[in-house]
């Protein structure tokens, strides 16, 4: 419905109003009461949140008559139910209007609403004689508003063609829609003086007046239009259009309103005192105020009449009251300034175009972020393919419309979204028909069991998750270890898992060795030692226990035969066993362990005594692949033979692990500690040397000019045999001194002067700045990151041909001749991957 | 007797067919290529020295008008076809192949200000200053162009004032016009459908948003961009800036993206939804900038300045990539991409229009695959090395007329100048009592709504 080629009739009524006045007080009276209704509701609607769309159609319906029966009866509703609001008859016949209950009522009211007022009891003649003049005038007006509305109902079902015609009209010139459509609500309002006059009291300073639900409507219908404004996308033009004209019209309305409260409020005050002079004054039940209208109670007709009983003021008096506010009243309707109803309408069609541009960002980002990016582009998307099959169709549509989407969702509640879906569904549908009765039961109770048990071990686990006490831990651990296979049961199970176990135990092994934490190197035991308790039972216990872990804990193990690697398992005490590989050579009881020698570390000339040197590299080979026969030294000796050393090896009979008794090594070992280790780091202070002779060579490049020596002959004499003078020697003296204070500065001025083993050079080489980026290009966060990239090469020297011709192709690509033309639809899709590799 | 001999397999050593190159084995280990790096490097400086030889950007200076040219439209079907329009009135219909004018009329008492070709590519528009708009219907399907265009005009549009710019809807039978106020114009009517303004006096550019075809940018005199929508009949923002804007191209490919050719020798890319700050801005002229234009990618940007220079300007960079002169190439008042990326078109002062190569040192007609090939790589080392100082060095040289050097360096200094006092003075009062001022949000006055 077009309303302003409604408020453009509206206006024409007008016109004719003025032409027809008639007299019908009942009417009046009821016109009264409902278009104080009519007025309230617009300012008190704050118990029922109206949504936007029904905002909209209160304020078409405000100007609208034909509607009439549809908002009637939602009248009817909400005055039949008894708490709702609507016109009460009290005990003496007068309409009580009960500002805080009143629902919305559109202008004019409603009929039916009117009929239910009888029209004797709703006014007494003698009423009439008393107030024949103010109502007449209320009557008279609210009658001709009436008479307008039946006859405009009649000439618009009649003529519903016209309507289209001023429609057209209308739109040509919006400005002046909106003129009408905020004029038409405040003209119509405006009928009804009294109520107007009320409102200007009553509505206008609602703040004065906190009892009064009369919250600020208007700012509501504000953030209405804001609402509107930014997702108008559902909307159309004209509808955000009128929307924001209506606001700002309202705002301003508000505003006047504002203005014009305080002259409003004063007379009404004034009319009120004058009207109401016998009433006592009150204390102060509520929020002190000028006029204290009480909130609750509600100010009925009865009070405003009943008093004007004991009116002195002619009744001409009044009417000239009313119409001063009249012309205030009008005063508030000046139309919305051309300027300010441009502006809205420029923010309103931006928003809108905003939102239309915004539907090509996600085309931008994706053409953005392509890896590679061919133009002119191809359209790859469903409309521009060619689908070889029905299911080819089916497995890219996208549902779009509303009905399509609640299509989809419904399928997919049901299980039907796709082929494979509802195959699945067959299929269990299968199964459960090949089943009997009570074979369901079963399987229903069985799944039921099944899920009982998990969720009770789940609470279980989440119950000892919490559990914070040390002891429930120790005996949780202590559990978990009993059930753990052994080292061996485990290796025959999984020796993988096996072999990592053991290397954690002799990781934990090496621990115990360097920290001795349960042999008094711990916490406790140090503690223990220093306070020099006596043991007691309880302490012995912890004691022993502590010896045992560290007992426990410092046992080497190894995996058994079977299990893979060969040889049993040693304890740390087995002299001269061969533990893994050839790693550890023990020469016997009572030497310890003197050298370390690796099987690498052998030397291939060494002499192999009394032992073939096939025997020996036999066992070596054995013993460094690990296979088969357990290899175990039959007392390796090593001894000082001229500069070979010696090692003497025998082999056991292979199969048996720990076959052989370790015998001990009689002989002893002839090189000292000492000497092992200066032949072992043989050379390294030459290197020491050197690499100081180096610094300082550096360091002289970098020094600064030193005094130059003296020329010989200069102030001394010279030629075969001639000695330098003394003071010759002195100057030299002098000089060498200098040099040496410049090289110990310059010395401690270098940066690694505290550093021996390292040469900083902090000279700049002109030559090499030349091939690095002096500074970190844009795009990369760390030098390594640009380092990374330019150090990989891309040229099809180093690459295959495929990732050479990726890595060389150029990131956007036209065809010569061909015309590249700009999108043309934002739903575009386009092939290939992007940059970080999606699809 | 045995003789030994090496043998090898025929199929690892011959080639399949006999234009191939022969098989060269490769070992890819990078062990074996500790020098790779090096080498690559080497070959990056020495392509980027190659292609400052071979940038060779004149094509073809194109003569006839006879005077300065100082509008242009190109035809959206034929990438050969060029409308030019010239002081004097005179409008040119050009075949860029053979660098030939096809059809000339003098179409306009006084200046041509606009032209354009509509969307069907079957008629083209021009307006002047004899407040005239003229149709001429332009049969492209007919091979001999010198008669597609029929000797009289099609239409005639009059008005009380002359036109300053003309573009087409790029779908919808519509074409506006500019004077004081936006026209748009159906050409069956004879009358504007509707008329947009917003209080400019006077508008010199009116550009259609190439995709979301509804919206429509002008510049105006009184130193503003307006954004209209012909969809609600309604202006939606204005943009002043600081200075006048002479051109407005919309970014073909990013719909709310354009760029306004000011004239203080920048450049201006705005997003149309949030204008409160510069997408970028494009330095280097060294006088106001005459017109604009995208690449049909979207990803370049040329530019014709007073400086009598062209600059090309890759869209999210701060500075020009390459700079086009000629000693004999006056002040530029109108620049186009070709359709196909690949040339530039210039009408200047001096009465002539130029063609030139997009990419300076690209080589025109066929090019074989191991050619393509090789010129990736070449592309791709000079990109990865780019930041090398010697790699850099000879990229960036130019040789550029003396004036537009000197205009230059007078402008940094000016610049250094003005930021050093302004530094000092910032050193010396009361730390945040000088703000720093975005260079990106500079020079906008205000957006109104």
């Amino acid at each position: 419905m077009n309303n302003r080629g409604l408020s453009r009739r509206r206006q024409r009524h007008e016109a004719r109003k003025t032409q027809g006045p008639g007299f019908h007080a009942e009417s009046g009276a009821a016109h009264l009461s409902s278009s104080l209704s009519a007025k309230k509701a617009k300012k008190t609607s704050k118990k029922r949140e109206p949504s936007l769309a029904e905002l909209k159609q209160r304020m078409l319906n405000a100007f609208e008559n034909d509607d009439y029966d549809d908002d009637g009866s939602l009248l009817a509703a909400d005055v039949d139910d008894g708490a709702g609001g609507g016109p009460d008859v009290d005990d003496r016949g007068f309409v009580k209007i009960d500002l805080g209950k009143l629902g919305f009522n559109p202008m004019g009211g409603n009929p039916d609403d009117d009929e239910e007022i009888d029209e004797d009891e709703a006014f007494g003649e003698s009423d009439e004689d008393t107030y024949g003049d103010i109502l007449n005038t209320i009557a008279e007006r609210t009658k001709n508003f009436s008479r307008l509305n039946a006859s405009d109902r009649k000439r618009r079902h009649v003529a519903d063609d016209d309507e289209d015609d001023e429609e057209d009209d209308s739109d040509e010139d919006p400005s002046m829609a909106g003129y009408y459509s905020g004029d038409d609500e405040d003209e119509y309002a405006g009928t009804d003086s009294l109520a107007d006059m009320l409102m200007a009291g009553v509505g206008a300073s609602d703040d004065d007046y906190p009892g009064i639900q009369t919250d600020s409507d208007s700012e509501e219908e504000l953030s209405f239009a804001g609402e509107d404004a930014s997702d108008s996308d559902a909307e159309d033009a004209e509808d955000a259009a009128f929307l924001a004209e209506f606001t700002a019209r309202h705002r301003q309305a508000e505003g006047s309103a504002a203005r014009d409260a305080e002259v409003s409020r004063v007379q009404a005050v004034k009319l009120v005192q004058s009207i109401d002079g016998a009433q006592p004054e009150q204390t102060e039940a509520y929020a002190e105020s000028e006029m204290n209208l009480q909130p609750s109670a509600g100010l009925s007709l009865r009070d405003l009449i009943s008093s004007a009983s004991r009116l002195d003021t002619t009744a001409s008096g009044m009417k000239g009251q009313l119409k001063s506010l009249k012309k205030i009243r009008d005063a508030e309707l000046a139309p919305v300034h051309s300027v300010e109803a441009e502006r809205l309408t420029r923010e309103a069609a931006y928003n809108m175009a905003k939102d239309s541009v915004t539907e090509w960002q996600p085309f931008v980002a994706r053409l953005n972020s392509m890896e590679f990016v061919s133009f002119p582009l191809m359209d790859t998307s469903v409309s521009n393919q060619r689908l070889n099959s029905i299911n080819e169709l089916a497995s890219t549509h996208e549902s779009e419309t509303a009905l399509e989407k609640d299509i989809q969702v419904l399928l997919e509640t049901a299980g039907l979204q796709n082929e494979a879906s509802i195959a699945a569904l067959e299929e269990d549908d299968d199964q459960m028909k090949a089943l009997t009765a009570e074979e369901m039961a079963e399987r229903r109770a069985q799944l039921a069991r099944m899920r009982h048990l998990l969720l009770s071990n789940e609470l279980k686990q989440a119950r000892q998750a919490k559990i914070k006490s040390k002891a429930f831990r120790r005996v949780k651990k202590r559990e978990r270890e009993r059930k753990e296979l052994s080292i061996d049961e485990m290796a025959a199970v999984d020796p993988q898992a096996a072999r990592e176990r053991l290397e954690r135990m002799e990781m934990q092994r090496l621990e115990e060795r360097m920290t001795q934490r349960h042999r008094g190197g711990g916490k406790w035991s140090r503690e223990m030692a220093k306070r020099g308790v006596r043991p007691n039972e309880l302490l012995r216990g912890a004691m022993d226990e502590q010896s045992r872990i560290s007992e426990e804990l410092r046992t080497k193990r190894t995996l058994s035969l079977d299990a893979g690697l060969g040889g049993g398992s040693y304890s740390d005490e087995d002299d001269g066993a061969l533990s893994d590989g050839l790693d550890v050579v023990r020469p016997g009881h009572g030497a310890g362990l003197r050298a370390v020698i690796a099987g690498a570390t052998l030397d291939p000339g060494a002499a192999i005594g009394q032992s073939s040197e096939a025997s020996a590299s036999r066992s070596l080979a054995a013993a460094l692949s690990g296979r088969g026969s357990a290899v175990a030294a039959g007392g390796a000796s090593l001894d000082d033979h001229g500069d070979e050393f010696l090692l003497d090896m025998d082999v056991t009979g292979g199969g048996n692990g720990g076959g052989a008794e370790p015998q001990a090594n009689p002989f002893a070992i002839a090189l000292d500690q000492k000497d092992l280790v200066e032949r072992a780091f043989e050379g390294d202070d030459v290197f020491e040397a050197d690499f100081q002779k180096e610094k300082d060579h550096d360091m002289e490049l970098n020094l600064p000019d030193l005094p130059p020596a003296d020329v010989p002959g200069w102030g001394s004499w010279g030629g075969e045999g001639a000695r330098p003078s003394q003071a010759a020697q002195r100057r030299e003296a002098k000089r060498q001194r200098t040099i040496e204070k410049i090289k110990s500065a310059a010395r401690a001025g270098r940066s690694d002067a505290n550093l021996a083993h390292v040469i900083i050079n902090d000279r700049v080489n002109k030559k090499q700045s030349k091939l690095h980026a002096d500074i970190l290009p844009h795009g990369f966060s760390t030098r390594s990151q640009y380092d990374n990239l330019i150090s990989r090469p891309v040229g099809a020297a180093f690459n295959t041909q495929t990732a050479a011709e990726r890595a060389t192709r150029p990131r956007v690509m036209t065809k010569a001749g061909h015309i590249i033309e700009a999108p043309r639809s934002a739903k575009m899709t386009l092939p290939g991957r992007t940059i970080s590799g999606k699809e | 007797m045995k003789i030994r001999m090496l043998s090898r397999d025929a199929a690892q050593t011959t080639r399949p067919r006999s234009n191939d190159l022969p098989r060269l084995p490769r070992n890819l280990d990078p062990e074996l290529h500790p020098f790779s790096q090096a080498r690559e490097y080497t070959r990056a400086l020495n392509a980027t020295k190659l292609e400052r030889v071979f940038a060779k950007p004149f094509v073809a200076a194109l003569d006839g008008h006879r005077d300065g040219v100082y509008c242009m439209a190109r035809h959206p079907n034929h990438l050969s076809a060029m409308i030019s329009g010239s002081g004097d009135g005179e409008l040119r219909v050009w075949n860029l192949i053979n660098q030939k004018t096809v059809w000339s009329h003098t179409a306009h008492k006084g200046f041509v200000r606009g032209v354009c070709v509509a969307n069907d590519g079957r008629s083209i528009l021009s307006c002047g200053d004899d407040k005239a708009i003229r149709m001429w219907n332009f049969d492209y399907d007919n091979k001999n162009w010198a008669t597609a265009v029929t000797e009289e005009a099609e239409s005639v549009w009059l008005d009380d004032e002359g036109f300053t710019s003309i573009d087409y809807h790029r779908s919808d039978q519509l074409f506006a016009t500019c004077n004081s106020s936006v026209q748009i114009w159906n050409y069956e009517r004879s009358n504007p459908l509707f008329n947009l303004s917003w209080g400019a006096d006077s508008l010199h550019c009116v550009r259609f948003n190439p995709t979301e075809t509804h919206v429509l940018a002008s510049a105006g005199s009184d130193r503003m961009i307006m954004l209209y929508d012909i969809r609600t009949k309604s202006p939606l923002t204005k943009l002043t800036l600081a200075m006048k804007t002479n051109a407005i191209a919309w970014n073909p490919m990013q719909a709310f993206n354009f760029t306004a050719a000011n004239e203080d020798h920048n450049c201006y890319t705005f997003d149309m939804r949030n204008m409160s700050s510069a997408l970028n801005i494009l330095k280097d002229h060294v006088s106001a900038v005459m017109d604009i234009d995208y690449s049909p990618t979207g990803k370049e940007i040329v530019t014709g300045s007073y400086d009598c220079s062209i600059r090309l300007f890759r869209a999210n960079e701060g500075h020009s990539r390459d700079i086009y002169h000629t000693r004999r190439m006056q002040r530029i008042f109108c620049v186009r991409f070709s359709q196909d990326n690949k040339y530039v078109v210039t009408g200047s002062d001096d009465t002539n229009l130029r063609l030139w190569k997009a990419r300076a040192a690209e080589k025109l007609g066929p090019v074989s695959s191991r050619e393509r090939a090789a010129l990736n790589y070449a592309d791709t080392l000079r990109g990865r090395f780019k930041h090398m100082p010697e790699v850099r060095r000879i990229a960036r040289h130019r040789h550029i007329p003396k004036a537009i050097h000197t205009a230059a360096r007078t402008k940094r200094e000016m610049k250094e100048a003005i930021q050093r006092k302004e530094d000092n003075m910032r050193e010396n009062s009361r730390s945040g009592s000088i703000p720093r001022e975005a260079e990106r949000k500079k020079n906008i006055v205000s957006q109104s709504r």
